[in-house]
């Protein structure tokens, strides 16, 4: 019992890990190029608006300047819709951390079924089917 | 997401209101009849009664009656977009009126009474009637005229040299076009 807590807290400490680093990752992106929130018009652009344009306010003030950036979708006639930006944001971290699980199943799980298999092997439980019993 | 930083994919304000302009200035029928929708669900009532509607881009404004008086108006406006006048319903305000104002019975419409199932149309009617070179539709108003009759839409059509003012029936008929 107290080695399956071991395990599930290991692993619940390497989600948050990776959900600390995709959001990292997606702050830096999404400075360097706001354009990447385009790629959440499917998920939040209605059916009839579905061009996005991504749309940068500057403003100037005593503290500086800043700019903002907010996804807009847009229909044929020119009627738009805003997405805002914390909405797209959520929807590029979902894609991020989901791509990540996936790449690292990808890499890991086949690793981690070997070793199960030779720990299995190794106490002479071998789950490996045998059709036909050797003669 | 606020900092300085690049700007790859992005465009200026200016640029995507010329984009909407290309496409015809953005006034749209289903966000006309949403914030209708709006409207009577806030005041549990159906159809709701209009004294007006004006229409500008991602936003839509409406003088409505308030339900169990027969002089008093309410103002909600409803939009798409925080950077336009605000996204859902706002409101009710209260419309300030004088004893001096026709009779609310004489100046409000419905919906239906007024076409809005076919406002797109006539926006695109407008455009052809304009006969502007890169004209858009940057607003429309729809009431009653003063002194009574069907609900009227005008549609103001303008570019970057005139602005062309055209008038329609409840019917989707121009009434008259003033440059």
């Amino acid at each position: 019992m107290r080695y399956l807590l071991t395990r599930a807290g290991i692993v619940a400490a390497a989600l948050v890990a990776l959900a600390v680093a995709v959001i990292i990752i997606l702050s830096v992106g999404t400075v360097i190029y706001p354009g990447s929130l385009r790629w959440t018009a499917p998920v939040l652009c209605p059916d009839d608006q579905p061009d996005a344009f991504v749309v940068r306010t500057t403003v100037s003030d005593s503290e500086g300047t800043s700019t903002s950036f907010s996804l807009f979708c847009m229909g044929a006639r020119g009627d738009f819709s805003e997405a805002g930006s914390w909405r797209p944001l959520g929807v590029l971290f979902l894609y991020a951390y989901g791509a990540m699980l996936l790449l690292l199943a990808l890499l890991f799980l086949p690793s981690v079924r070997g070793r199960r298999k030779r720990r299995r092997v190794e106490r002479g439980i071998d789950p490996t089917p045998r059709p036909f019993a050797p003669l | 997401m606020v900092g300085a930083s690049a700007c790859v994919g992005s465009r200026t304000q200016e640029s995507f209101e010329n984009e909407v302009h290309a496409r015809g200035g953005g006034l749209s029928q289903q966000l006309v009849l949403d914030g209708i929708v709006a409207v009577a669900e806030h005041q549990h009532t159906n159809p709701v009664h209009l004294r007006s509607i004006t229409v500008q881009p991602a936003r839509v404004a409406f003088e409505a009656q308030v339900p169990g008086t027969t002089s008093d108006l309410d103002a909600y406006t409803f939009g798409t977009s925080g950077m336009y006048g605000g996204g859902g319903l706002s409101g009710p305000e209260p419309v300030h009126t004088n004893s001096t104002d026709p009779p609310l019975e004489g100046t409000t419409f419905t919906a239906h009474a007024a076409g809005i199932e076919h406002f797109d149309t006539t926006v695109d009617q407008a455009l052809d009637e304009a006969k502007l070179p890169g004209g858009w539709a940057s607003s429309a108003s729809i009431s009653r005229p003063v002194g009574g009759g069907d609900p009227q839409t005008t549609v103001t059509v303008t570019n970057r040299r005139r602005t062309v003012t055209v008038t329609f029936d409840a019917d989707g008929s121009v009434l008259g076009a003033t440059p």
